[in-house]
């Protein structure tokens, strides 16, 4: 005789193991740049195919370390592999999706895109060689604007992180200084004596909002949705440039992005008169002989809808998507590379 | 000699007593300062759509704009 | 009687069973709950084991002097524990002082001026305000105290404080909000309600006979509390001052939103610094092999830290209780 309480338990576990089972999700891991229009293609995605994503944003780094673990599908980079890295770990990489790294300033008076600042100024002012904003270095460029005798507070991430890696390679492309005293990388070792360090891009947002005087670098996003005051800055082609989806766009335009093996080139300081001197690429990592063929076919079935029909949604979120030829020459010549 | 020693207990008493409700009277307000921004932004920001819908991350947002408008 | 006789033997039998099932579960019962204890340590020992096997290559390559080496360099990998060590402890300290002040106040007002109809409901918004996730005291002070303290607290600490002989360059410098003096504030803000939490708890368990008789022979309001309620809840005060304490010390969120994240050692406390708690939780994620060895091995310098401050407590309250003859 079966009690009515043991009856009542194999009913629920019933009903729960037969609401489980659905189309298994593709899983990722990495950057948290991309997170938000990943999110987004994921939903729209689900709506048509059913497979879902599970992309779990712990950091460029944490991404890697994933990936070569095999826990997940995929990787999720700001800071690309260099291609002997990607030969001995039998993997293939390709960009998903383009932002911009801007400077944000927090100075009484300066209105987004009103502040002007060039590449070596920048690196001096995070270097600590420029400490006050009336330095003469700085109104030499601002001359319409009357500058307040403040001292600058440098913020930076205080994780790891791919906005950094692009940023640091900003400064040293432009400034010879940085590149002997401080160098790139996903983290590095801040100089300015006056630094602030925040987590996240939310966290330098936020300090950057909060503390009078100060001056840090975000995914452009931030700043536009926080309405924080950005900075123009001066490009290659010596013209002072406005952040947007535009000049972000011209500075990968002249791109050739199979110049380096694993397609990880630097999008920082290009030429064009419209470009954007911090444009940066977010990158994905895929084994080119998957443990989990189907799981690697869901993933690459996913990016391909993605870069068909994902353009809008990435430009409502302020991230360029990848132009049609680019993406075209992606499917060619990357993911045939993959074992399906 | 008893006037004295009795005055001075009573000194005592005053400043100690004085002093701890200074440090409740700062204590209590700063706890209670953070109960009333804690309730005043979590009940204002509370809104049906956050138990129904699935609203997708928005990481960006959320992060810092609310925020500046709950300076108090 | 040979009934008598058989029904006793029955008796004794049945009695024989029941002394036997309770010995048995006795026995079970003190076996399960002593293989709970040891689970607890166990874990203890386990965690203990894996940090120092993670942290291993750290403590080889920099050896003892990594405890006081001022370094934080990633890219280069040479990396040093003073620097976090100093914002933890120092940031735990500046919490500590103003919290048992603060939290003292609290516990005496509710229990020896408060009127008895205020007392239920404050005693509940202090508990709640114990409960409160710590990273909302994180956000409050980032985004509503910061501001506030850079505008106002901060001027006047440094015009009055700051113009002192011996301890004025302690809060020089620039004044934005956050750094090292902050995060204690903000700690101190968080373990100020768990205190006077346990504080009052301590204070109501001194039995009114006691009180009573104290008012009783004259002693004023602060004389019973001084030499009446202070050495009889002695070891509970204490024992709460620790785990405040602890909790500030091992403090990850509250801390890493004001503390201002800056791998460096000033002199000012207005400057900004680091705690190993908020070092952990900033490069935790993008760390690879040997950074995550060194912050493993932060990580075990804190257990180390959080383990000589509750000794010294325990030692403290041994020393007391020996002075006031309770224990040999």
């Amino acid at each position: 005789m079966v009690s009515f309480k043991k009856f009542l338990t194999a009913a629920a576990l019933a009903v729960g193991v037969a609401t489980s089972a659905q189309a298994a999700d593709i899983t990722g891991a990495g950057a948290t740049f991309p997170y938000p229009i990943y999110a987004k293609w994921a939903e729209e995605y689900k709506k048509v195919s059913k497979v879902g994503l599970n992309y779990q944003s712990i950091g460029s780094s944490g991404g890697i370390r994933q990936i070569r673990a095999k826990t997940v599908t995929f990787g999720g980079t700001d800071a690309p592999l260099p291609g002997a890295d990607l030969d001995k770990d039998g993997m293939v990489q390709f960009p998903t999706v383009l932002g911009g790294v801007v400077p944000i300033v927090n100075l009484e008076g300066f209105k987004p895109g009103e502040m002007r600042l060039t590449g070596p100024v920048l690196a001096e002012i995070f270097m600590g060689s420029i400490s006050k904003w009336n330095d003469p270095k700085i109104a030499a460029i601002n001359p319409s604007k009357k500058l307040p005798d403040q001292a600058i507070t440098v913020v930076h991430r205080a994780d790891g992180s791919g906005t950094t890696f692009i940023f640091t390679d900003y400064l040293n492309e432009v400034s010879k200084a940085w590149a002997d005293k401080v160098g790139k990388g996903a983290a590095v070792k801040w100089p300015a004596a006056s630094s602030v360090g925040g987590k996240g891009n939310e966290g330098v947002a936020a300090n950057v909002a909060r503390v009078k005087g100060s001056i840090g670098y975000v995914e452009f996003a931030y700043a536009k949705k926080n309405k924080i005051a950005h900075t123009t800055l001066e490009n290659r082609n010596g013209i002072f440039v406005e952040p947007d989806d535009t000049t972000f766009a011209a500075a990968a335009a002249n791109a050739d992005w199979f110049s380096v093996p694993g397609m990880g080139i630097s999008l920082v300081n290009q030429r064009g008169t419209k470009a954007w001197p911090i444009t940066g690429a977010t990158f994905v990592l895929m084994y080119k002989n998957p443990a989990d063929k189907a799981a690697s076919n869901e993933a690459l079935k996913f990016f391909d809808w993605s870069f068909k029909n994902g353009k809008k949604m990435a430009e409502e979120l302020d991230y360029v998507a990848l132009p049609d030829s680019l993406t075209k020459a992606i499917t060619e010549k990357v993911w045939p590379q993959i074992a399906r | 000699m008893n006037e004295k020693l009795y005055r001075r207990r009573v000194r005592t008493n005053w400043i100690g007593l004085t002093l701890s409700m200074a440090a409740m009277a700062i204590g209590l307000f700063v706890l209670l300062w953070i109960l009333f921004v804690l309730f005043k932004n979590g009940l204002s920001a509370l809104d049906w759509n956050m138990f129904t819908q699935s609203t997708p991350r928005q990481a960006l947002r959320v992060a810092v704009w609310p925020m500046q408008s709950w300076a108090v | 009687m040979n009934a008598s006789a058989s029904d006793s033997g029955l008796l004794d039998q049945k009695r024989l069973d029941v002394v036997k099932r309770q010995r048995f579960q006795d026995f079970l019962f003190h076996k399960i709950t002593l293989s709970f204890s040891l689970l607890v340590l166990a874990a203890l020992a386990g965690i203990l084991i894996s940090l120092i096997i993670t942290a291993w290559p750290a403590f080889k390559k920099f050896g003892l002097e990594f405890i006081w080496r001022v370094e934080w360099d990633i890219i280069n990998e040479e990396f040093g524990a003073a620097i976090a060590i100093f914002g933890t402890v120092v940031s735990s300290g500046i919490a500590l002082l103003i919290a048992v002040p603060l939290s003292f106040g609290i516990a005496l007002f509710l229990t020896e001026t408060c009127p008895v109809w205020l007392r239920r409901p404050l005693g509940t918004a202090v508990e709640l305000l114990a409960a409160v996730p710590s990273i909302i005291y994180g956000m409050f002070g980032l985004f509503i105290f910061a501001p506030l303290f850079a505008e106002y607290g901060q001027p006047a600490m440094q015009s009055t404080l700051g113009q002192m002989p011996l301890i004025g360059p302690l809060f020089g410098g620039a004044m934005n909000g956050i750094g090292i003096f902050a995060a204690g504030l903000i700690l101190a803000f968080m373990i100020l309600p768990f205190i006077a939490a346990v504080m009052r708890d301590v204070f109501e368990i001194v039995p009114p006979i006691l009180r009573e008789s104290a008012y009783g022979v004259g002693c004023t309001t602060w004389e019973v509390v001084r030499y009446v309620v202070l050495p009889y809840t002695q070891q509970g005060v204490i024992g709460g001052i620790m785990l405040g304490l602890g909790r500030a010390l091992g403090e990850t969120m509250a801390v890493t939103f004001v503390i201002g994240n800056s791998q460096r050692i000033s002199s000012s406390l207005f400057a900004p610094g680091s705690s190993i708690a908020s070092t952990l939780a900033n490069e935790f994620g993008e760390a690879d092999d040997f950074h995550l060895s060194t912050l493993f091995a932060l990580g075990f310098l804190l257990f180390v830290i959080t383990f000589v401050v509750l000794a010294l407590a325990k030692i403290l309250i041994i020393r007391t209780e020996r002075a006031k003859g309770a224990k040999t």
